[in-house]
């Protein structure tokens, strides 16, 4: 197992492989393309020596594990591809990667390799058919999936003795404490002043245990496995919020204000 | 078929988070479906007629506690749901409201989830009770393969994993008979390559593997596939690797030949007959036979009707439907 952490997580960092990947999602399908293709340039060259040799090949998956659909198509480096993928088979989000694999036994010499910090590494039998690195990597989730509002995720209980929340399920639950809020009547009256007070701060909790977990190589953590973690994490990356703190990703996601003032009374409505 | 509007689910939802004992009861064990759902907290979903059969479908309820008889209430309702829904897509077999639905509207499938998971409070252990273990029994919940617990979900996507039109159900009997065999295989990341599935399902039935043999088998698997790319990896390189991992495949050819009779499709016939076989009185429809003639027919309240010939479930061929009476060995319909 000894060269395959080492080569996807070098070749993870680079972005620079392919520069106009198009994806276009219609009512059926989802088409991802690009003209130029993945840049032969890019690679680093001992992989462009194997490539060369048909040694390794060059691939674009699609796998979505609700539905148990995957899809391989085989690609070309410097050469426009197009892949369609039918929505039907989908559930509401697909992993798309490009991979690079081995096609048969091949042998790897990483004296070329631009990765200084193992020193020198040996030269490696690699079984057919392995994964060597993936080099363009993203969850895409479906309009209807992007569309759907955080109210969605959060549940308020306007009942409660105490104010907290729990994590542990599905949606956000935030306990708001009855007492405190009809004891004071501007607080009572105000769907804002309650979303500022009471939802807010827990929502920003949310947002920062996505953060972290973002930042981890593997991105498990505890709460992974939750509807409101993934819808977060679903934000982040198809609006692209700050993720260097949680705080300003939670503003950025709850503007503009009135996109605030619908959650509030989408919460509202479903609390009573 | 009726399918709960999204408020209405949520609504059951949050009773069952907050309040299960109150969800059990109230909802869970009531008679009837119209005693905690009134008409417009559901909606009509009926693309065809064939959908309206889930209505009317009656679901085997497992009378003891035994294992047993739950595996075999699981391989019967299994049959049933998936002949009447083989044709969905797997992106509405991953629509929450369409599984809950048909737990809580079709009143012998509540009651088989009832007694298939232990939901009363008699006659369970409190674990298999708390809020989170009874959600996801109902409810399809959560954004991985975790949603499969779901107890109607799981019997159609085991069958969509492992039922074959050359084999039928004898994998998905397999599966049912095998817990840790479909926790290992549906729960995890290498079941979206179908011909590892299939693989897996062939293997461990041909040698007859234990549950520690199968853990072992999974741990062994997952070793090697998590440096493949297994969505390149077909019949021949998955059983390769079993035999790499120590696994003596003695009779490896009749196993080759069983995975490949997965992939045929044998020719359905498109005569403008049917014909209906005699079996003990009953004149057998197949549940494919009964698609065709349900679309050209119309629903009743146990089964359907076609050129006034009246068909009801069939009590010797699960699934199937038959018409009774006497038209000596075999009734011709035309279509």
């Amino acid at each position: 197992m000894f060269p395959y952490p080492l080569i996807s997580i070098d070749y993870n960092e680079d972005t620079s492989y392919i520069d106009d990947l198009e994806l276009i999602e219609t009512d059926e399908e989802i088409c991802l393309l690009s003209k130029s293709g993945i840049k032969r340039d890019q690679l680093p060259s001992e992989l462009k020596v194997l490539y060369a040799k048909g040694d390794i090949g060059l691939g674009i998956r699609a796998v979505s594990p609700m539905s148990y659909f995957e899809i391989f198509s085989n690609i070309n480096l410097d050469s426009e591809f197009e892949f369609r993928l039918s929505k039907e088979n989908l559930s509401t989000s697909v992993h798309i990667d490009v991979v690079l694999y081995t096609k048969k036994n091949t042998n790897i010499q990483f004296r070329n390799i631009d990765v200084n910090i193992f020193g020198d590494l040996p030269d490696v039998d690699v079984p057919e058919k392995s994964f060597l690195g993936s080099i363009v990597d993203y969850k895409y989730w479906l309009y209807q999936e992007r569309q759907r509002s955080i109210a969605s995720v959060i549940k308020l209980n306007m009942e409660a003795n105490y104010y907290g929340y729990e994590l542990d399920s599905d949606k956000i639950h935030v306990f708001i404490p009855k007492n405190e809020v009809e004891k004071h009547e501007e607080i009572k009256e105000n769907g804002d002043v309650i979303f500022g007070l009471y939802v807010f701060p827990v929502l920003v909790q949310a947002m920062a245990k996505v953060i972290d977990a973002r930042r981890k190589i593997n991105g498990d953590n505890e709460y992974n496995q939750y509807k409101w973690f993934d819808y977060l994490d679903m934000k982040i990356a198809t609006l692209g919020l700050t993720e260097s703190d949680p705080i300003t990703a939670c503003r950025e996601l709850l503007e503009p204000n009135n996109v605030q003032n619908s959650i509030i009374a989408q919460l509202y409505e479903s609390s009573h | 078929m009726k399918v709960l509007t999204k408020r209405k689910y949520d609504e059951l939802l949050e009773i069952c988070e907050l309040n299960v004992d109150k969800f059990v009861k109230e909802i869970l064990c009531a008679e009837k479906a119209s005693h905690f759902i009134l008409p417009d907290e559901f909606v009509d979903y009926t693309p065809n007629n064939v959908f309206k059969l889930i209505e009317i479908a009656e679901f085997k309820i497992p009378v003891e506690t035994s294992q047993s008889v739950k595996e075999e209430a699981d391989r019967y309702n299994a049959r049933i749901l998936y002949k009447i829904l083989h044709e969905i897509s797997p992106f509405l077999a991953n629509d929450p409201m369409l599984w809950t639905s048909i737990i809580l509207l079709n009143d012998s499938f509540r009651e088989y989830t009832v007694q298939r998971w232990g939901l009363k409070k008699e006659d369970t252990i409190e674990e298999n009770r708390s809020s989170q273990a009874v959600m996801r029994r109902i409810f399809y919940e959560g954004s991985g393969t975790n949603t499969k617990r779901n107890s109607a979900a799981r019997l159609w996507w085991t069958c969509e994993l492992a039922y074959s039109k050359t084999d039928g159900f004898k994998f998905v009997d397999h599966l049912f008979s095998n817990n840790d065999l479909t926790i290992g295989l549906i729960e995890r990341n290498w079941a979206t390559n179908r011909e590892y599935i299939r693989t897996i399902l062939v293997v461990t039935f041909y040698l007859k593997m234990d549950t520690q043999s199968t853990r072992d088998m999974f741990k062994k698997m997952s070793a090697t596939l998590s440096v493949k790319v297994v969505e390149l990896l077909g019949y021949i390189d998955f059983l390769r690797i079993l035999e790499e991992i120590g696994y003596i495949l003695d009779n490896k050819d009749e196993i080759i030949e069983e995975l490949h009779r997965f992939d045929e499709d044998p020719t359905i016939s498109r005569s403008n007959k049917i014909e209906l076989l005699n079996w003990d009185g009953e004149y057998i429809c197949t549940f494919e036979q009964s698609i065709e003639l349900i679309k050209r027919g119309e629903l009743t309240s146990r089964g359907f009707r076609f050129n006034n010939i009246e068909f009801v479930p069939s009590k010797i061929a699960t699934g199937d439907y038959c018409c009774l009476g006497d038209f000596g060995d075999k009734l011709i319909v035309d279509l």
